[in-house]
């Protein structure tokens, strides 16, 4: 069986679940999120060191376009080698060409609503909203890739939020598969995380899915972080663990940028839970 | 055209400006790269990636824009040219890729480094792409440092000499600028690609020279209270090598991962291994030279 793939839109949650389940998988036990990234959960396809690894060639002398080419046989490479129990990050939109079902384990997709997933991205790349905005709803949004300069990921294609959304959360080849809301978590992470630990067949105790929450509280990680910095942080400016919460939009984003996302996502929105139904 | 690289006379089909042209006595060439039709690998393939076929003691590489090289045991390099391949791209593909593996071949120890002349020896500057080697080099060369390799160093480890291979450095364009430098649009090393070409200023001198030591260059996220800076020991000063050397999967494929082990072992205990640690700020790097110049005696 392949290893467990955890995917996410950046900014939706993906890494705090990641620590939520590294401390799950110890009884609860606290987690330091300096350690854990690359480690057993939270495996990256994407780091250009591994690239540049297995294809036996210098990456940096080659285009974001050479590199994409290549990615489908590096992640039959490292996909096919890992073990069932691990964990890969991906942010990519889902091409089937790159992430063939043959390659899939388990599934999981979190989701947040796509207004503070703005407001974050914005914060991560010193953005305005109305930049982040614009940029979840390009077609043809890519991260990791620049002819300026070295980026330490390859270039990865996530397209527009709500595409990026039904590219896996309707791909009708995918099976085992379970969707998750970032603001569910929020809402009831002990029913939540019980849920995704059912799912990956781990037999946990309630206790010890209320002590895995209570490890990665947002405190706790952003007092880490303060004391420790940590690896994923944006390079301008800020924190990684911003504000961890749900709902920030109804009070920082402008109205009209509410209006032109819910002009943007409002099919997918309301199909999650974030808007009402249309009747 | 016949260059010199590494010590060794190279006939090239191909025009290879970087390298410095062959001074020395008129023998024929220890490798030569003619322009000719591929012959297929003989040997059974130890390893296939997308660009890379290792059948010890050849190997392919196929790259895009550039075309494709059959590397006949580290000697003879048979190139057949991509229909799009463009004269800055196939330059770079021999002078990276393929001059790396043409050194595994030939029995020498590359390192992913930019090496740098001190007085004494030369000391090679280790890390992952992207992580400043180049940047680190260019801040050391502007204090009048020599520059003895940019992204390749080569070790013979018959001798334990670092053999010079070509005046070249190369920059992305935010790091060249940072530095003070304002590229030249023809200085690109590929059309499609902010990263360029620049030769240092003085004679290059291409005889070999002892290593003096090794610095691992290291990243560390912002804002983490910054480890100091400290000398490898055992396991980790071997692995700051081993980590580092050029291609390890080409070189287990051509079976020359024994030797190479053997070559960074003996290295490691022979010559101390440092780790460097920067942020991301480049206003750091006086300080990195600083610290390089005071381990290593430089003045």
């Amino acid at each position: 069986m392949p290893p467990i793939w955890l995917v996410s839109y950046p900014k939706s949650g993906n890494t705090w679940m990641r620590l939520a389940l590294t401390s799950l998988e110890a009884g609860g036990a606290p987690v330091d999120i300096s350690t854990t990234d690359e480690d057993r959960h939270g495996v990256l396809l994407t780091l250009r060191a591994s690239f540049d690894h297995y294809c036996g060639v210098e990456s940096a002398d080659l285009t974001p376009e050479e590199m994409i080419a290549a990615r489908p046989w590096l992640h039959q490479m490292l996909l096919s080698e890992m073990a069932a129990d691990r964990i890969v990050k991906i942010h990519d939109y889902r091409d089937p060409n790159l992430f063939p079902a043959h390659l899939a384990g388990k599934i999981l997709y979190l989701v947040r609503d796509p207004r503070d997933v703005a407001l974050s991205w914005a914060a991560f790349n010193d953005f305005s909203a109305a930049e982040a905005v614009a940029f979840l709803a390009d077609r043809q949004a890519v991260v990791g890739t620049s002819r300026q300069r070295l980026r330490p990921q390859l270039p990865q294609f996530l397209g527009h939020w709500s595409d990026h959304v039904t590219s896996w959360i309707d791909a009708t080849d995918l099976s085992e598969r379970l969707v998750i809301r970032y603001e569910d978590m929020i809402v009831d992470g002990v029913g939540t995380l019980g849920q995704v630990a059912a799912f990956l067949g781990w037999s946990v105790t309630a206790a010890q899915v209320r002590a895995a929450l209570m490890a990665t509280r947002f405190e706790h990680l952003q007092q880490q972080e303060r004391a420790k910095g940590f690896r994923e942080r944006p390079p301008r400016s800020g924190v990684f663990f911003r504000q961890g919460r749900a709902g920030g939009w109804r009070d920082q984003l402008a109205p009209a940028l509410q209006a032109s996302m819910l002009a943007d996502h409002g099919a997918v929105m309301r199909r999650l839970g974030y808007e009402p139904a249309l009747i | 055209m016949d260059y010199q690289l590494c010590g060794w006379k190279i006939d090239s089909a191909v025009a290879l400006p970087e390298l410095l042209p062959w001074t020395g006595p008129p023998e024929s060439p220890d490798i030569t790269l003619t322009i000719d039709a591929i012959p297929p690998l003989t040997g059974v393939v130890s390893l296939a990636t997308p660009f890379l076929r290792v059948a010890p003691p050849d190997a392919q590489l196929t790259l895009p824009a550039a075309g494709c090289f059959v590397l006949l045991g580290g000697r003879r390099i048979i190139f057949a040219p991509a229909d799009d391949a463009d004269a800055s791209t196939i330059r770079l593909h021999v002078l990276g890729s393929v001059f790396g593996l043409l050194c595994l071949q030939r029995g020498m120890l590359p390192l992913h480094g930019a090496g740098v002349r001190l007085p004494g020896g030369v000391v090679v500057i280790l890390g992952a792409s992207g992580v400043g080697k180049s940047t680190l080099a260019t801040a050391l060369m502007q204090r009048g440092i020599g520059l003895v390799s940019d992204d390749v160093c080569v070790i013979d480890p018959a001798s334990n000499m670092v053999l010079p291979a070509f005046p070249r450095l190369r920059l992305w364009r935010d790091s060249a600028q940072a530095l003070g430098w304002q590229p030249d649009e023809a200085a690109r090393v590929r059309p499609d690609l902010a990263k360029y070409a620049m030769a240092p200023a003085g004679a290059f001198d291409t005889s070999p020279v002892p290593v003096l030591g090794f610095v691992l260059l290291h990243r560390q996220a912002p804002d983490i209270a910054a480890s100091p800076h400290e000398r490898l020991k055992g396991m980790a000063a071997m692995q700051a090598l081993t980590s580092n050397i050029f291609r390890r999967r080409a070189a287990q494929g051509l079976g020359r991962m024994p030797a190479l082990l053997a070559s960074c072992f003996a290295l490691a205990s022979l010559m101390p291994v440092y780790r460097l640690s920067r942020g991301d700020a480049l206003s750091d790097l006086p300080h990195l030279v600083d610290q390089i110049l005071a381990w290593f005696g430089g003045r």
